[in-house]
């Protein structure tokens, strides 16, 4: 395989491409699916191929193939030359890339616990006990979790990519991810959802570890806090804590995607949108001098983790705020040759028959050294915001919506009576400069961030500590 | 390797594996896109895959594998793996699949273009950056996808059959300023039918009618959602009535079969037997022969899309909406209603225009309480006329009050597909009366 990888990049050169890059990934993978307390489905994937990206006259070309022979990855090559050069008079301004230094790479992260070494009745057992920790603990408070679904993804992406620079890296990192949606009803008080995921690049021994029918256990009872006995929220202004979870969801929406410089430059703008940030906002104050966001794929075990990104370029951590003013962005080497500057290594691809782009890895606020007790303690009314259930926001990243679930009022420093359906409707800036308080417990959670044309979902860790937003109104305008 | 190789070769592998049911689909996807923003094209991507689709029942328990590497050794050694766990203990029953042999009907064996390539995208792009350029806008950006796609399907039901068609699809967004935007998109099963030039146009008229726009107030106001926004909506209702959405209980059609779920003003149908529409297939996943359907008829809910899983646990029949997991539409068709969108304008004294939306997400799925961003060309109305661009709303609901709210549908309609609409729909513009809108606090 390495040879016809290899053999692709030399034949584009020779096809007059000034740059080539071919990349072979193999995505296989399982998930299963718990419904309502029973096994839907098994699903198995085995996604492999071949893609070869080329720069030729200016434009940009790409083209890939599932037939591993000679032959086919050839023609995949003259496929993408030719095309570039076809539209090349409309490649306006030229593509260039960035001068990097490339190096031979070799990353490989070993599962504990293969997903085919478990014993499957186990695992089902396993996914059995926290469903019914969620439906008995939500029953004690009157609520019945009606629909459940738990999920498990698990899987391995090996990678090999090569380009005409010097780039050539191999990889093979494992990932699970645990999801689930929760939807509870109440005789009186109607129903309540929640959604969720844990994600890590380990094997089978991530789910062990985080003791899903804990969190389940813990999840149900939260439900039946918020659906039976939740009290709408206050509508005067107040200190808002919220949690780790809606944090790290905050920096990757508000501070992740409007720091990618794709978005910026316009190259996304078609689906994905641009930003409210432009190539001239480093220094800008966006937040309160507590804020500091950063993109880091280099943390072992994270669900975004990577060492050298998909153009071969080495990654590293990169701050996006510092103490509340922007810091950087998210580059590849196309868009860091537009401003002059060097890639940071945040390109990747979902699957071998898709381009690479700028994408985040694992994003978070870095933690304080206030603890949670310290946080609330100081607030006289307020309401805690654990975690969300929905949220959206604009294509230019600065009007955003995140509705909580799990939520409690705060009064004269201490937790109360659970809160039911707090919105935070908020500009990214508004909400940035409100925080005057930021915690010590930083956690993680994963998700699937959707980008590109065609779409590309990929696993990310968002995270943060528990922040404290001042004298703000819950509910939008 | 033929299709038919492919799939027919893992059809014996499932049965070997002890499978007492099974579907194998062999799908050839030559896919072509030509990506641009500022005026420029940005990358141009072409993809050819081959891809095998098995679904068996192994001790009554439903075993999926997709693969895109076809040797019989890799496909015998991952579906072993599948198919060893659906024989394990868990999980429910599931019904046979489908008995055939089945006919399908001429007229869908070939849709769209013979002989489709992709040469002519550039001068097509090219044509819909110079419209919105034309019609007042400063940037465009957008993709033109053209896909053909070849399928083969057999299953020990006794079911055989095979398919091609082409589809291409445009989606141009322009912009006048960061602020001032119009998105337009098509989707088609001939390039002859793409109309670049009209979808490039309809973007940079709308980003220029978008110019300097005020706050907007939020509140309650009666709207008028473009055929975007309705592809958008009515694909949430689609999926909500998927019956594995339903049986699962998260949908909020659940309970609501022969009940009105929307005004009398709106009916919707699945089309798969449009050979004019880009997502028709002679036959579902089961190799059910397709056929149009009602789904909403005159607001009431007529009917779930099921497979034959989802029909046997609701005791009802396929609609032959299987996809391999889950039921799914093939195109989506709103009945057609009366007026111009400016007719539907007039009949609104206080409210708002919306051209397009994104990020809808649901706050409780079985509900339908959810919330949308809306995004590009954003208008006020006042006294039957648009009044003027306005930015920063959201629209904030409940999916069943929207659509009972529906009081008009408007005559012309698009075939649209884009990011947010993956089933092409042909959806014209509606008044909805009484909407709720939400803006930031800060």
């Amino acid at each position: 395989m390495e040879d016809i990888v290899g053999m692709a990049v030399e034949l584009s050169e020779k096809l007059g491409a000034s740059y080539s890059e071919a990349r072979y990934q193999l995505d296989s993978g399982s998930t299963f699916l718990l419904k309502n307390g029973s096994l839907d489905f098994f699903d198995s994937k085995l996604l492999e191929g071949v893609s070869v990206r080329v720069v030729v006259d200016g434009s940009l070309g790409f083209a890939s193939t599932n037939d591993m022979r000679r032959g086919s990855v050839r023609k995949a090559a003259e496929s993408a030359v030719s095309f570039a050069r076809k539209t090349a008079k409309l490649a306006k301004p030229p593509v260039l890339l960035s001068e990097e230094e490339f190096e031979e790479g070799r990353v490989e992260v070993r599962p504990r616990i293969k997903f085919e070494n478990v014993e499957f009745d186990a695992a089902v057992d396993l996914f059995k006990e926290a469903d019914a920790a969620a439906l008995e603990k939500a029953g004690r408070r009157g609520v019945k979790i009606a629909s459940r679904l738990l999920r498990a993804d698990i899987g391995v992406c090996e990678k090999f990519v090569v380009n005409s620079d010097g780039a050539c890296v191999r990889s093979s990192i494992p990932r699970a991810m645990f999801s689930y949606t929760l939807i509870g009803t109440h005789p009186q008080r109607g129903s309540a959802m929640r959604q969720s995921a844990l994600g890590e690049s380990r094997g089978w021994e991530a789910l062990e570890r985080w003791d899903v029918a804990k969190l389940m256990g813990e999840e149900g009872e939260a439900m039946g806090k918020v659906l039976g006995q939740g009290v709408p929220p206050p509508k005067e202004n107040l200190d808002v804590l919220i949690g780790s979870e809606v944090v790290g969801l905050v920096c990757h929406e508000s501070s992740g995607h409007p720091g990618e410089a794709d978005r910026i430059i316009g190259r996304e703008a078609a689906q994905a949108g641009e930003s409210y940030l432009s190539i001239d906002s480093i220094g800008t104050e966006v937040g309160s001098p507590l804020v500091n966001v950063v993109d880091d794929p280099t943390i072992p075990g994270s669900f975004g983790f990577y060492l050298y990104d998909d153009e071969g370029v080495k990654a590293g951590k990169r701050y996006l705020i510092k103490e509340g003013r922007i810091a950087g962005f998210l580059h590849n080497r196309e868009t860091a040759a537009s401003i002059g500057t060097r890639s940071n290594g945040a390109s990747r691809a979902l699957h071998y028959d898709l381009e690479p782009i700028v994408r985040m890895a694992n994003t978070y606020l870095e933690p304080g050294r206030m603890s949670f007790e310290e946080l609330v303690e100081d607030v006289e009314k307020g309401v805690y915001i654990r975690n969300f259930t929905e949220w959206n926001i604009d294509d230019r990243r600065f009007n955003q919506r995140y509705k909580g679930f799990e939520a409690y009022l705060v009064e004269n420093g201490e937790l109360g009576a659970p809160v039911r359906d707090p919105v935070i409707e908020m500009t990214t800036v508004g909400l940035f400069k409100a925080v005057d308080a930021v915690g010590n417990d930083l956690r993680f959670f994963g998700a699937t961030c959707g980008k590109g044309d065609p779409m590309q979902g990929i696993p990310v860790w968002i995270g943060g500590p528990t922040v404290r937003l001042r004298n703000v109104r819950l509910g939008g305008a | 390797m033929e299709l038919s190789e492919v799939a027919s070769a893992a059809l014996r592998i499932a049965k070997r594996k002890g499978s007492s049911d099974a579907v194998s689909i062999a799908r050839k996807v030559d896919w072509s896109m030509v990506k641009f923003a500022n005026n420029g094209v940005t990358a141009s991507k072409r993809a050819r895959n081959t891809t095998l689709s098995l679904f068996a029942i192994v001790g009554g328990k439903r075993a999926f594998l997709t693969t895109t590497n076809l040797s019989e050794n890799s496909v015998e050694g991952a579906f072993g793996k599948a198919s060893k766990v659906a024989r394990d203990k868990h999980g429910e029953a599931v019904p046979a699949i489908p008995r055939g042999p089945f006919k399908y009907p001429r007229k869908l064996r070939r849709i769209g273009d013979p002989r489709p390539n992709d040469e002519k995208l550039p001068d097509l792009v090219e044509a819909a950056i110079v419209a919105a350029l034309s019609a007042g806008a400063g940037r465009v950006a957008g993709t033109l996808t053209s896909e053909r796609t070849e399928k083969f399907l057999c299953t020990t039901g006794g079911a055989e059959g095979s398919f091609a068609s082409t589809s291409y699809n445009l989606s141009v967004r322009a912009f006048a300023d960061s602020e001032a935007t119009g998105q337009f998109a098509q989707v088609a099963t001939s390039i002859s039918s793409l109309d670049a030039e009209g979808v490039g146009k309809r973007a940079g008229q709308t980003a220029k009618e978008a110019e300097d726009p005020r706050p907007a107030e939020p509140g309650r106001y009666d709207a008028v959602f473009g055929p975007m926004v309705v592809a958008n909506l009515v694909g949430e209702v689609a999926r909500s009535a998927s019956g594995t959405d339903v049986d699962a209980g998260i949908s909020f059609l659940t309970g609501m079969l022969g009940q009105r779920v929307a005004s009398a003003s709106f009916s919707l149908d699945d089309d798969p037997a449009d050979e004019g529409a880009a997502g028709s297939a002679p036959f579902d996943d089961e190799g059910l022969p397709t056929y149009r359907k009602t789904v909403v008829e005159n607001g009431v809910l007529r009917t779930y899309l099921h497979n034959s899983h989802t029909a046997g646990k609701m005791g009802a029949k396929s609609t032959a909406n299987a996809g391999l997991a889950r039921p799914r539409p093939f195109n989506l068709v709103v009945h057609q209603g009366g007026g111009s969108i400016e007719d539907l304008i007039s009949k609104v004294d206080d409210g708002v225009y919306a051209t397009n939306n994104w990020y809808l997400r649901y706050q409780d799925s079985r509900k339908g309480d959810f919330s949308t961003v809306l995004r590009d060309g954003l208008f006020k109305i006042e006294g039957g006329r648009i009044a003027g661009p306005i930015k920063g709303l959201r629209l904030s609901g409940n999916m069943l009050k929207l659509l009972n709210g529906i009081e008009a549908v408007g005559r012309e309609r698009h075939w649209i597909a884009w990011w947010e609409v993956e089933t092409p729909t042909l959806a014209p513009a509606i008044l909805v009366r009484g909407a709720d809108f939400t803006k930031p606090a800060v």
